[in-house]
């Protein structure tokens, strides 16, 4: 026997000890690389029904309905009620309902969230989605939903379908904005027919509901940036959508809008071309959020030949509940009247002016 | 040396057994109180980047990662009637007011927290201390939550860690309970007779007493894991009745060749004490190797096993002499059992035929060894959820809840901060919204969405894939702006000066190698002018890994070596060693492959009462590794001592081999089968892991004294023939000489 045979096997004992293999690969330093690119966006795909009256994979979506009731005893009310989907697409979204009633009679103002995660979806209808105890859904007709929201002894329930043909806002249904793109659509007039109850009260409705849906990857900032929204319904069946948006620098940005005459025609507005003159006649400061609004407004198209004043029942629609302070907007219930053609018109409006209140400063930025 | 103190021993016997009185006398106080100075946990570690990159997210975005988890509840009431929210803000009001809560969030701040299948909310109030003291804070957190009218049900961080401690040590406790007992029915099984089979249970007994006396000394002036004392005291249990039952049974033998009672003590103490003492040095080293682990619970149970080992040993080469010397012929009264050694032995004609055709037991035999240890490739390391927890526990019933109504830790989340300024720099350069920075985070985020294993990061610059920077710098321009919820909240989180926070999603399971991956790959990137620092429960199990793993390749090498050598010095053979160490190896691994294929797979799951994890707990084979490979190294010890003395005497290979198996089979198949029952008792634990220990060490015990011990040994032995007691020349004249010298 050599030394080298024991030599060898000595280093066969090494050899043969039993190591366990590394389930992680090591991974070599490497810098991040510069200049990274965004995806491309999408091109708009065309709105259909009743398809898009239901959710989407968005950002941030909105149902939007308001309108003006009268109840059998000719009691006059507004109301509006929004159901908000933010999902960032890595949790279940969130969604936020809001209602507002306007008491023409008493001008109270009421206004009540409910907020909820995920959606609830029945299996039997096209859409129905439950936040907390409200419910909001399709009704099956087109350009049909309804809604029912009670907190505690005060609520309201309708059912809403279309009198006109959809109006799809800028011709495609389809905005782009400085922080994404938004799908937007309306029914301009909707038959409403409910039962709202007031401090226990209960009221059979009917009237007249605006609709507004809007989806996509965009987001939307407060004050300074916001907007002026008018949804006009005049007596003679024709409807009008103004939006006039600031920008982060608190500029107008752009007015346009969306007008449809009273046998379905629609037509796109562009300040510039259609000749938009949004006037605001005076102010309002809540005593509650500090933000001063415009309240009361004049507001002419040259394109329409028309002139109209728009003035809120009250001052005080404000509604800050359910979302973060910087949301707080201002959504009334407002008259119209004014000419077109040189003939006197007037309506009924809902107006809502979004960015004035002052958002709550970033508590580590005023650490800072 | 082993004569002299054996004669010492029996001429001096009652001093002996007076001072092991006195000594069991003092140690008897200091047993109950042994968990007194121990800690919860220690599978982390303060060097751990993980651990700074929590301090980080701490210190520079007032995070923590660590929270204390209500579930509260209402048969008829929504989440969002004012009833429900009325009764939620006033159970948690108190929370905020105690000094340690970082943060308190209930389904108010955030609608996500509100089940969307029953009337069930989540609140979590996030604690600003580590794990390990958030145990004692617990109680106070849960004494300042007033439930009213809700059901309320406690979970998170520290209630589930303190469950399994609790749920741990109970089924420890409760497998202790039924180990002595046993042990001892099996030991009358062996001996026959009532006196030689309280006698192991009794000096093993003693030696776990001082022993984990022991540990409670050593616990108030080094850190140990609650873990490790029961770990500890059954380990001791098992190698002190191992080294009791061996050296009794030589004792009895020596009486039967007619000795004298102190003769027959000194027999038993020259030849059983030399295997007993060699035992344990390789029993010390497996367990030493525990040491070098910088896993404070790894290195507690190394600590406490070098404890009771010692103190086992010193009972079994003291005590148990003393007690033979005075007991004397005593020893096989009150006979219960029948006499096995006067029927005919089954190990005779076993050795025999393995003896006649080692080939054909070989062959067969190792390829059903190799197949057990095949699922071993598979291994997939991990660490564990509450799942491991029974559902009878409340923190467990509060995981499920939040598991299946809030997707809770089905997915990873792991947090990673970008610093690239001071805290208190207020200068534009640790502006986190600053064109540059937010430049230099966007390239950060985009890089993190392009890693393998992310389904999503949240972060101020991953708000929304087709945005570039142009667009951030706008949505930044008035931060306080912006009315997304999302955003708004990821702009008060996870955003501070010079620091940023990313969120990083994955679809894999948080306790998966490929998350580890994950965590391994973020750590590689360089980011522009700063650094990155990743947090939360992957990164501290990637280090936990990392810190066992990466050390132990070399400790496994360090131990084969060692006991390779101590065995080559006990038997002067360069063959015998290198088979003992590889056939440990090979039971180990085969137990390992049965780990794999029971708790990784979930194979049995049903019957054995768990849910598979898909992993296995990454502490478990460095364990079993520690304490098999020691066991098993007694069972190798005392059969080879056996062959080694049969050979010494007839110089044929064949007879020593026939005769070692012959005369150690009953001992080590009666020592293994206590271990054994002992071991398979952990099976009916209601924590997972236990049962693992139990079942891995039940399986690598069963197949180490049957298929290893009894015929892969002898075979491979009878082959190699002449050659196991082969040893060079220069190697002869360099090893010191330890063999006996009667």
């Amino acid at each position: 026997m050599s030394i080298n045979r024991s030599t060898l096997l000595m280093i066969l004992v090494v050899a043969s000890l039993i190591t366990l293999t590394a389930c992680v690969k090591s991974a070599e330093p490497r810098e991040v690389p510069t200049g990274a690119v965004p995806d491309p966006t999408t091109t708009p795909s065309p709105v259909t029904f009743p398809d898009d009256e239901l959710d989407h994979e968005a950002r941030l979506e909105w149902w939007y309905h308001s309108g003006h009731l009268v109840s059998e005893s000719g009691r006059e009310f507004g109301f509006h009620f929004v159901l908000f989907k933010a999902d960032d697409e890595l949790s279940e979204p969130n969604l936020v309902a809001q209602l507002g009633i306007f008491d023409v009679e008493t001008g109270e103002h009421y206004e009540f969230a409910r907020a909820e995660a995920g959606i609830r979806k029945s299996a039997s209808e096209p859409m129905t989605i439950g936040i907390a105890d409200w419910i909001y859904g399709l009704l099956p007709v087109e350009g049909g939903h309804y809604f029912a929201a009670k907190s505690g002894d005060t609520g309201l329930g309708l059912d809403l379908k279309a009198v006109t043909p959809v109006m799809l806002h800028n011709e495609i249904g389809w905005l782009p904005t400085e922080l994404g793109s938004t799908y937007y659509y309306s029914w301009p007039r909707q038959e409403a027919v409910g039962e709202l109850v007031l401090n226990g009260e209960s009221f059979k409705v009917t009237g007249t509901g605006w609709f507004d849906h809007q989806w996509g990857d965009f987001f939307v900032l407060g004050n300074p940036a916001g907007w002026q929204w008018f949804a006009v319904q005049l007596d003679d069946g024709g409807s009008l959508m103004i939006t006039q948006a600031r920008g982060i620098d608190g500029k107008i940005a752009e007015t346009y809008g969306t007008y449809m005459s009273p046998d379905g025609n629609v037509r796109d507005l562009r300040e510039q071309s259609d000749g938009i003159n949004l006037g605001v006649l005076s102010e309002w400061t809540s005593t509650e959020s500090g933000g001063t609004y415009p309240s009361g407004w004049s507001l002419s198209i040259e394109s329409l030949s028309m002139e109209l004043t728009i003035n809120p029942v009250a001052d005080d629609q404000e509604v800050k509940g359910g979302l973060p302070a910087a949301s707080t907007y201002w959504e009334g219930k407002s008259h119209v009247s004014g000419r077109q053609n040189g003939t006197a018109i007037a309506g009924d409006a809902y107006v809502e002016l979004s960015g004035y209140a002052d958002p709550e400063p970033v508590e580590w930025m005023q650490r800072r | 040396m082993l004569t002299a103190s054996g004669k010492l021993i029996v001429r001096r016997k009652y001093y002996v057994l007076s001072i092991w009185a006195i000594v069991i006398l003092a140690a008897l106080p200091f047993f109950p109180r042994a968990g007194e100075y121990l800690k919860p946990g220690g599978f982390s570690n303060e060097s751990f980047p993980s651990v700074q990159a929590r301090k980080v997210l701490q210190e520079r975005l007032e995070l923590t990662t660590l929270t204390v988890d209500f579930v509260f509840g209402h048969p008829d009431w929504s989440p969002f009637d004012p009833r429900f929210s009325d009764a939620v803000e006033n159970a948690v009001s108190g929370l905020p007011n105690l000094e340690n809560i970082s943060h308190v969030v209930t389904h108010l701040d955030d609608p996500k927290r509100a089940s969307a299948v029953s009337n069930t909310v989540h609140v979590s109030a996030g604690l600003a201390m580590e794990l390990d003291d958030s145990l004692d804070f617990l109680d106070t957190v849960i004494e300042a939550v007033d439930p009213g009218p809700l059901d309320l049900i406690v979970t998170g961080g520290p209630a589930l860690y303190r469950d399994i401690s609790l749920a741990s040590e109970r089924d420890l406790r409760r497998s202790e309970t039924v180990a002595f007992p046993v042990a001892t029915i099996a030991l009358l099984l062996v001996f026959g007779t009532l006196v030689a089979a309280i006698l192991p249970a009794a000096v093993g007994g003693g030696g776990v007493l001082v022993g984990v006396a022991i540990v409670f000394f050593m616990s108030q002036g080094i850190d140990m894991s609650v873990f490790a004392l029961n770990i500890v005291s059954l380990l001791g249990i098992g190698i002190g009745i191992d080294y009791s039952l061996f050296y009794t049974s030589r004792f009895q033998e020596e009486l039967r060749n007619g000795k004298s009672v102190d003769d027959a003590v000194l027999g038993a103490h020259v030849h059983a004490g030399q295997a007993i003492l060699f035992s344990a040095v390789t029993s010390l080293i497996g367990l030493l190797s525990l040491v070098f682990f910088d896993v404070m619970m790894l290195r507690s149970v190394g600590i406490g096993a070098v404890a009771v080992i010692f103190a086992a040993l010193i009972a079994a080469l003291t005590l148990m002499p003393a007690i033979l010397a005075v007991l004397g012929e005593r020893v096989n009264r009150l006979r219960i059992v029948p006499n096995w050694g006067n029927r005919p032995s089954f190990w005779l004609p076993l050795s025999n035929w393995v003896m006649k055709r080692p080939w054909l037991v070989l062959v067969p035999t190792s390829a059903v060894l190799i197949l057990l240890a095949v699922p071993a490739l598979s291994l997939r390391l991990g660490t564990v959820d509450a799942t491991i927890l029974p559902d009878t526990l409340e923190s467990r019933q509060g995981f499920d809840v939040l598991r299946e109504e809030f997707g809770f830790a089905l997915q990873t989340v792991i947090p990673v901060v970008y610093t690239f300024a001071e805290k208190d720099d207020l200068s534009a350069a640790a502006d986190p919204f600053s064109a540059e920075n937010i430049r230099r985070a966007f390239d950060v985020g985009r890089e993190f969405e392009r890693l393998d294993g992310v389904s999503g990061v949240t972060s101020i610059v991953n708000l929304e894939p087709t945005f570039g920077t142009e667009q951030y710098e706008l949505l930044y321009t008035h931060p306080e702006s912006i009315t997304d919820v999302a955003a708004a909240r990821i702009v008060e989180e996870s955003v501070r000066n010079g620091a940023i926070l990313f969120l990083i999603h994955s679809d894999l399971h948080p306790f998966w190698p490929e998350t580890r991956q994950l965590v391994t790959d973020i750590r590689a990137l360089i980011p522009p002018g700063g650094e990155l620092h990743v947090s939360g429960g992957a990164g501290e199990i990637t280090d936990i890994i990392a810190a066992l793993y990466g050390k132990f390749p070399y400790v496994i090498a360090a131990v084969l070596g060692v006991t390779y050598i101590s065995l080559m010095l006990l038997f002067r053979s360069v063959l015998l060693p290198l088979k003992a160490v590889l056939l440990n190896a090979l039971s180990i691994l085969a137990s390992y492959g049965a780990l794999v294929f029971v708790f990784q797979e979930g194979n049995f799951s049903g019957v054995l009462n768990f849910e598979a994890m898909g992993v296995i707990e990454a502490t478990l084979p460095i364990l079993l590794f520690a304490i098999i490979f020691g066991l098993s190294m007694d069972y190798e010890i005392f059969l080879l001592s056996r062959v080694a003395e049969a050979y010494e005497r007839t110089g044929d290979n064949t007879i020593a081999v026939a005769e070692g198996l012959q005369r150690s089979g009953l001992i080590i198949t009666g020592a293994a089968s206590i271990l054994i029952i002992v071991a398979l008792s952990f099976v009916l634990a209601d924590v997972v892991v236990v049962k693992a220990i139990g079942l891995g060490l039940a399986i690598a015990v069963f197949v180490d004294v049957t298929l290893v011990r009894a015929l892969v040994a002898p075979a491979i032995m009878r082959i190699a023939g002449p050659w196991n007691w082969w040893l060079p020349g220069w190697l002869d004249r360099i090893l010191p000489e330890v063999k006996r010298v009667d």
